[in-house]
């Protein structure tokens, strides 16, 4: 244990990173308070030189991941590839509003599942809202689809999700031996949801849509189908990246370099567009939110946690509720990264052999449950109050049903699915 | 001058708005149409987007478009809605289209307050279950009370219903009309 003066000013450092990533005060970038995070700890020499290279090491791999991915989905939308497939959700609707919301989950979860949740979340929702308003229909049940699969239906693949690629990364967890025990929690997640939407929107979804959708699909360019081919060859290359356990990061860097010969090659698109795709500031935060975990890791304030987390249950199963139960709550309360992060600390104290379902159980939680805090958020409840004191009525319970309800129910049944499968061994 | 004002969605558009013109008086009446920008899809996917690390200023550029599609799409309601109604009014008949950005139930009221509406009229499709069947109640019994089909309305229709200052014309898909 450090010295508890130290420690002390660790963790006011750590909450007040923390709660200017989750403010953002005057639209501040969470960057800042990440690396600047990470600079106090390192003033206050919880953090040494070696320690901020030992984490880019750590980090590299999956940010170099991500740039390459980032760059070949901002091909894909360029090309007009996920415009096309929002088109086919609506064409392939038979007119039925039910149809179409299951489209807009199976679309959701096919590219979140290759693609990771960010692209379903900030390419795929946009153009679900374009094709739904354009039918004339109230998009409400279709967007909240998106936002819902994204985290629901981000549990399979490690590129599904950032929080998996660090904890697979991390753990040093076999690619396929991660998406085993991934697929039937994922898919039991993705179908809670879809039947407790189906249930809560049934009124929105009776009846035909108003409008027929396009028959015609999006003319597809020679970009758009280099784009489409160039991302088949990239999941073949993870896929079988993942099979040899070799490194991921290659096989995306290779994609992007690809996609931007095609882009150039059929005139697609220009080197600065496809550029335009890629979130910079990522690369600090997540950096800068490795390094401060490690520091309050170094302040002793991780193992009080660890102990809670740990231990004090008989059962494997009440140790895999718990874990994924606080990581949902504290992906809440926190952001999901710097949770992630925070259970990557303690889950090597695991007893041997539990490593892998305990790490399964804290994605869960980390993925799954960032979706109540868009519906059911302390944003939302202060908007409530705040239109509340303008004399307006709202009928709150409206609107924060959708993640109090949803978000407990999706969450048990990938927890189930988990504890069975560990059943099933 | 009785002012009516209908809102416009894809709905009400095809099937309500011919219903609300056979079944109204029109002798120095204007219509005022009205669309509302929804903003709590809007506002969904400003929190899940712009919680995502690094993507709030991507986020916030999409939803502008976002919005703006969300208007467009509105505007051509309305025209397809003022299409619909003119050629069935009276020559002479002023037709006004209004749009607003915000809850649906908040800005039907407001609207109705701004133009001084006599009648306020709206689809009650959206938001409940099927209607219940049209042959009737079920026939009494002895024993407990008889249960009568009820329609579930939703928090919209119900809103508006609770605080509009002028008389409300509910339109359901089966046809018939509460006011």
């Amino acid at each position: 244990m450090e010295h508890p003066v130290r420690a002390l000013l660790g963790l006011a450092v750590f909450l007040a990173a923390m709660a200017l990533v989750i403010g953002r005060p005057r639209g501040l970038n969470e960057a800042w308070p990440a690396v600047g995070g990470a600079g106090g700890l390192a003033a206050l020499g919880l953090l040494t030189p070696a320690d901020l290279l030992a984490v880019a090491r750590e980090t590299g791999g999956v940010l170099l991941f991500l740039l390459g991915m980032m760059v070949v989905s901002a091909a894909l939308e360029l090309a007009g590839v996920f415009a096309w497939a929002a088109s086919y959700a609506a064409r392939a609707s038979g007119r039925s509003r039910r149809r179409l919301l299951v489209n807009v989950f199976v679309l959701g979860a096919a590219v979140t599942a290759a693609l990771s949740l960010d692209v379903t979340v900030i390419i795929v929702t946009p153009l679900v809202y374009a094709t739904v308003t354009a039918l004339g229909v109230d998009p409400l049940p279709y967007l909240y689809a998106c936002t819902f699969v994204a985290n629901t239906g981000s549990l399979v693949f490690p590129m599904s999700n950032l929080t998996n690629l660090l904890v697979t990364d991390r753990l040093g967890l076999p690619f396929w031996r991660f998406t085993l025990a991934m697929a039937l929690p994922n898919a039991a997640a993705v179908a809670m949801n879809v039947a407790v939407f189906a249930w809560i929107f049934r009124g929105h979804l009776a009846g035909s849509l108003p409008a027929a959708p396009p028959e015609a699909a999006p003319a597809r360019t020679p970009f758009f189908r280099g784009a489409a081919a160039v991302l088949a060859l990239a999941l073949l290359g993870l896929f079988a990246a993942g099979l040899a356990g070799r490194p991921l990061w290659p096989v995306a860097l290779a994609a992007a370099a690809a996609t931007a010969g095609v882009a150039a090659a059929t005139g697609g698109a220009s080197l600065p567009a496809l550029a335009r795709g890629i979130s910079w500031s990522l690369f600090p935060f997540v950096w800068g939110m490795g390094a401060i975990v490690r520091g309050i890791e170094h302040a002793g304030l991780t193992a009080g946690f660890a102990r809670i987390v740990l231990s004090g249950h008989a059962s494997p199963a009440a140790r895999l509720v718990t874990a994924g139960g606080i990581a949902a709550a504290g992906a809440n309360v926190f952001n999901n990264i710097p949770m992630t992060l925070l259970m990557l600390g303690i889950l090597p104290l695991a007893p041997r052999g539990g490593v892998m379902a305990l790490a399964a159980a804290t994605l869960i939680g980390v993925n799954i449950g960032p979706a109540l805090t868009t519906a059911g958020s302390l944003a939302t409840i202060l908007w409530l109050a705040a239109v509340r004191r303008r004399g307006v009525e709202v009928p709150a319970l409206e609107y924060l049903r959708i993640g109090a309800v949803t978000v407990p129910l999706v969450l048990a049944a990938a927890l189930a699915a988990l504890v069975l499968e560990g059943g099933l061994r | 001058m009785r002012r009516v004002l209908v809102a416009v969605s894809g709905a009400v558009v095809e099937r309500f708005l011919d219903r609300v013109l056979a079944r109204l008086a029109w002798g120095d009446t204007e219509l005022c149409l009205l669309h509302v920008v929804d903003t709590r899809p809007l506002k969904e996917y400003g929190l899940a987007a712009g919680g995502l690390a690094g993507r709030a200023a991507e986020a916030e550029h999409r939803l502008r478009h976002m919005s703006a599609l969300g208007a467009e799409a509105g505007q051509r309601m309305l025209a397809d809605a003022e299409a619909l109604a003119a050629p069935r009014l009276p020559s002479g008949t002023t037709i006004r289209r209004l749009q607003r950005t915000g809850i649906p139930e908040h800005e039907i009221i407001a609207a109705s307050y701004e133009v001084q509406a006599g009648l306020v009229a709206l689809g009650a499709a959206e938001g409940g279950p099927p209607p219940p069947p049209k042959h009737g109640p079920p026939p009494p019994k002895h024993g407990p009370p008889p249960k009568f089909p009820r329609r579930h309305l939703s928090p919209t229709v119900r809103f508006v219903v609770d605080h509009a200052p002028c008389d409300v014309l509910l339109l359901y898909p089966d046809g018939s009309v509460a006011g």
